[in-house]
């Protein structure tokens, strides 16, 4: 399931037993509760694999994440759809867990990527898995912000209003971290050219 | 601070309840015993520990004579759970020699 | 970079982001042009400068294209969801205390427990999906008195039902599972229909 990023009706309109799911997990139900938890979990560990680096931190962050929806569910007024509402708080658990992460340690802890679905040659796929580990290091050379908002926007392909939401600014700020970003990976993944 | 006396009279009371048919356990177990309704609980909140004593509150009146009870118990949900809760009443009323309405009974859950 | 200590928070430094290539072209506004749609004006077509500057960027973006993942591991997905929930049943919300019986007799029961048994119940009428369902004693939110109570629940019914019948079924069995499941009295059952659904089988149209 991909998060949709259009008028909540969209969501709705995909989903409509989650909104069901939601009011009642807000109620109490724990049963529904899990309910959602296993239908969102597989797409907010994507999302948090992408924004973390590694699948491990990427379950810490989620576990953290439906803890703390869970927890705040009786305040969610429905006004975004659940899904966009847990993608906020998955966004924001990753971005904290970033700013407090060790860089020098970080560049030892970054996992191997998995090598790119290349069908054309193995000169072609051995040189774009370079490219990614290349990449994956270049990325540690971000802020926590200029992460979150590179990875939200290329990768994620999520608007700047959504993304300035979800962290926390004004999309102008969103749409510089963004350039920053782009920056500093192209200037890194130039070196290695 | 719990009293020999207290404890005692809590496993005694937490006996006679988990013997009312309709009585699945005593309030859920922190361990997370409750799965499903099919599962017959097993550990603390079935028997005598911590679980159980948690869901069993004494009240001592002046004299140290018991004042009132306080039982939590998730129920079958085969029974009605009014009646189950009549029948726990009962039950730890006779356990604890004290009459009925001294005796609060919460249905905490239902299986 | 050197990095030395834990990521800072940036602020903002609107002066450092003018890049200007050698063009005369804002360097963000190429990107941002480039990253939108490809390139169609005659400037950016014969510059080097901003061929270059997206050639980079396309670089940049052919590396981060997500690599064919694992398909996630259904195991590792129902480790994560267990964790979850393990947390979640030390901090359940009970809600209110419910008088349950008859006034004069002390048992009480949890809102939410209550709560799950009248969803049930209105999910046994074909059609029915039940959202929220609040039960209220009578007395304060603090200090709830004996006597009967108050139950609202929100359903969502199939596309075709007869709303109005269902309803009723629904407020039938509504009574009939508070009288005879749980002994709890009810004075008030307001049911409201707050949405129509797809029946199960059939496809939805709006999925992308």
């Amino acid at each position: 399931m991909s998060a949709r990023w259009g008028p909540d009706g969209q969501e709705d309109t995909a989903d409509p037993g989650g909104r069901l799911l939601a009011v009642r997990a807000a109620e109490g139900d724990e049963e529904a509760f899990e309910m959602l938890v296993r239908g969102h979990s597989g797409a907010m560990l994507q999302l948090a694999e992408r924004l973390m680096g590694s699948r491990a931190e990427a379950e810490d962050a989620v576990q953290d994440a439906f803890v703390s929806a869970w927890r705040s569910l009786p305040e969610y007024r429905g006004e975004a759809g659940f899904a966009t509402w847990l993608h906020r708080i998955v966004t924001n658990r990753c971005l904290t867990l970033l700013r407090a992460r060790r860089p020098a340690a970080d560049l030892d802890a970054v996992a191997e990527p998995a090598a790119p679905d290349h069908r054309s040659s193995p000169a072609r796929a051995a040189e774009s898995h370079a490219a990614v580990r290349d990449l994956a290091q270049a990325m540690e050379a971000l802020s926590a912000e200029q992460r979150v908002c590179w990875v939200l926007r290329e990768i994620e392909g999520q608007p700047y209003e959504a993304i300035g939401q979800a962290v926390g600014i004004r999309p102008e700020a969103v749409r510089a971290r963004v350039f920053r970003a782009r920056r500093v990976l192209t200037e890194a993944m130039a070196a290695w050219r | 601070m719990r009293t020999r006396q207290a404890q005692n009279l809590s496993d005694a009371v937490a006996e006679a309840v988990l013997d009312v048919p309709g009585v699945a356990c005593l309030r859920p177990g922190l361990r997370g015993l409750l799965r499903s309704s099919a599962t017959v609980p097993t550990g603390p909140a079935g028997g005598h520990g911590a679980g159980a004593r948690g869901a069993v509150l004494v009240s001592f009146g002046p004299g140290g004579a018991v004042s009132g009870l306080r039982v939590d118990v998730v129920v079958r949900a085969r029974h009605q759970a009014a009646s189950t809760a009549r029948a726990v009443r009962a039950a730890a009323a006779a356990a604890a020699a004290v009459p009925p309405e001294a005796v609060r009974v919460n249905v905490t859950g239902i299986v | 970079m050197a990095m030395s200590t834990p990521h800072p928070r940036e602020a903002p430094d609107d002066d450092e982001d003018l890049e200007v290539l050698a063009c005369g072209r804002d360097l963000a506004e190429v990107w941002e042009r480039a990253a939108l749609a490809p390139a169609d004006d005659p400037h950016t077509l014969a510059c080097a400068y901003c061929r270059q500057a997206v050639a980079d960027l396309e670089h940049l973006r052919a590396a981060a294209l997500p690599v064919a993942p694992a398909p996630p591991a259904d195991l590792d997905t129902s480790a994560l969801v267990r964790r979850v929930m393990e947390v979640v049943r030390l901090e359940l919300r009970p809600g209110r205390d419910l008088p349950l019986g008859e006034d004069d007799e002390d048992s009480w029961i949890y809102e939410s427990v209550a709560a799950r048994t009248l969803r049930a119940a209105a999910e046994e009428v074909p059609g029915v999906r039940a959202g929220s369902c609040r039960v209220t004693p009578p007395g304060s939110r603090t200090s709830p008195a004996r006597g009967p109570v108050g139950v609202r629940i929100d359903i969502t019914v199939e596309y075709g039902r007869d709303l109005r019948s269902t309803s009723r079924a629904v407020r039938d069995g509504l009574a009939r599972a508070a009288r005879e499941r749980l002994g709890l009295a009810v004075d008030a059952l307001d049911v409201t229909v707050t949405d129509l659904h797809d029946p199960p089988d059939r496809p939805q149209e709006h999925r992308t």
